[in-house]
């Protein structure tokens, strides 16, 4: 499914990852856990294509969904529903899967988050909504960057119980080890991965 | 799906421009002063002004629309990025199986759709207010033959685009850019104001091309003169097209070092 080997990440003089290998299933469930700034956002930008590697190799040929930290990546303008389906068609997903996914997820989603204006949305409403973005071409592979921040305990319970039965893997990043360890999520410290 | 998406980035657009009913005042009214301002000056300087094919209001308001048409994908290029960036939305945009050409590409028309509006505005306006003479099909060559350039200038956008993304820096290259080809091809005044050194530039640049084209056909109405006009935009197209390609990709190839090293200052 996803194979890292000898991944090293380099910001000029100051490198971030070095010699990190990684190896994920079809359906496994991983956390990866570390301090601020050791370099989990940029290991996830890396995966999804954003950033490239100064050296080692990525391999995944399956799709990937992607929920990076930064949740205010939508259109001001648009409502929660608009964003859904315009990001859908970056993904090649049609009106209806949109709909279906909307309404498989509706304890998520209320008709505030899906009728009101992206720029009105609290900082939990955009969270909810970049988890849904994520998840709506069902891909092979989830990758999630701190996917719980901003959330009521509610939320919190949905999303981790959701991805903790998700059809395919998922690999997250978050400082909350205990409610994914309790949803059967392997840990991993990033520091140690980064070792080589 | 590919019109779908220009649709919601149309409509996503048009609230950003027009976020209420009193933005749709403001732009009728901006309009109206910026149109007394030719206006005025029309006829303080229309002795002074020696073409004879057109006069100082009609040559000036040809010049600003035409401008606004065809600069609309090279300003609204930097805007663009620098809006993405910030919000996260050019990241996302990395991940996703669409290319990143086609929906910057379909942002860039569907702010041209906006810009297009302000045309017609416009003319309505000195048409019906300030007595400018154009018929109806002169009117139409004024708002659809710069669209023939509209591969060409979207391009351009990607050049100032790209320029930006490698740099990390340049928010003000869509509007150099700008600057410089309308102060060649003579938007506000005649070429022939020029020195004979920069005159040779006139005529070569992108601007120009598409600019004295529909000034001459305002002036003697030949269409076929119009049609044969339109090859020096083919050649413009295709020089830009190649270009535009080798910046994007390098450009992004640098971006994906370093996504973190923006400064949107000039």
């Amino acid at each position: 499914m996803l194979s890292v080997h000898n991944l090293s990440k380099s910001f000029g003089v100051h490198q971030v990852i070095h010699n990190l290998s990684l190896e994920l299933s079809e359906t496994d469930k991983v956390l990866i856990s570390g301090p601020n700034g050791c370099g989990k956002s940029t290991l996830a930008k890396i995966l999804v294509g954003v950033l490239s590697q100064t050296a080692g190799q990525v391999h995944c040929k399956q799709s990937i969904g992607w929920m990076p930290a930064q949740s205010e990546s939508f259109f001001p303008e648009l409502t929660g529903r608009e964003n859904l389906h315009t990001f859908a068609k970056f993904n090649h997903v049609g009106i209806r899967e949109v709909e279906q996914s909307i309404e498989q997820h509706s304890s998520l989603l209320n008709d505030e988050i899906l009728e009101s204006r992206f720029k009105s949305f609290s900082s939990g409403m955009r969270q909810k909504l970049n988890f849904i973005r994520s998840v709506l071409h069902h891909p092979d592979l989830l990758i999630l960057d701190e996917p719980l921040a901003h959330l009521d305990e509610q939320s919190r319970l949905y999303i981790a119980s959701t991805l903790s039965q998700y059809k395919g893997a998922v690999l997250l990043m978050s400082h909350l080890q205990e409610v994914w360890k309790k949803n059967g999520f392997k840990h991993l410290e990033f520091g140690a991965l980064n070792a080589g | 799906m590919l019109a779908s998406l220009l649709m919601s980035l149309f409509v996503n657009n048009l609230r950003v421009s027009f976020p209420r009913a009193a933005s749709y005042i403001s732009l009728l009214l901006s309009t109206f002063f910026s149109l007394l301002i030719y206006y005025f000056t029309s006829k303080a300087f229309a002795k002074s002004f020696f073409d004879s094919e057109s006069g100082y209001f009609e040559y000036i308001l040809v010049g600003e629309l035409s401008l606004l048409v065809i600069s609309s994908s090279l300003y609204n290029s930097t805007h663009l990025i620098r809006s993405w960036k910030t919000k996260g939305i050019f990241d996302y945009l990395l991940s996703s199986k669409v290319s990143t050409v086609k929906t910057i590409s379909l942002q860039l028309i569907s702010t041209l759709a906006r810009d297009l509006s302000m045309v017609i505005l416009q003319l309505t306006l000195a048409y019906a207010i300030f007595g400018l003479s154009l018929s109806l099909s002169k009117m139409a060559v004024l708002i659809f033959y710069p669209l023939l350039a509209l591969p060409l200038f979207i391009c351009l956008g990607f050049i100032s685009l790209s320029l930006i993304l490698y740099f990390g820096r340049g928010g003000a290259v869509g509007t150099t850019l700008t600057n410089v080809f309308s102060f060649l091809s003579g938007v506000f005044f005649p070429i022939s104001f020029l020195p004979s050194y920069l005159q040779g530039l006139s005529f070569h640049n992108p601007f120009s091309v598409v600019l004295l084209p529909i000034r001459s056909f305002l002036a003697h109405s030949e269409f076929e003169q119009l049609l044969v006009a339109s090859w020096p935009i083919l050649i413009w197209t295709m020089a830009s097209a190649v270009i535009a390609v080798l910046c994007f990709k390098v450009s992004l190839a640098e971006y994906r070092k370093d996504n973190n090293r923006f400064s949107f200052d000039y």
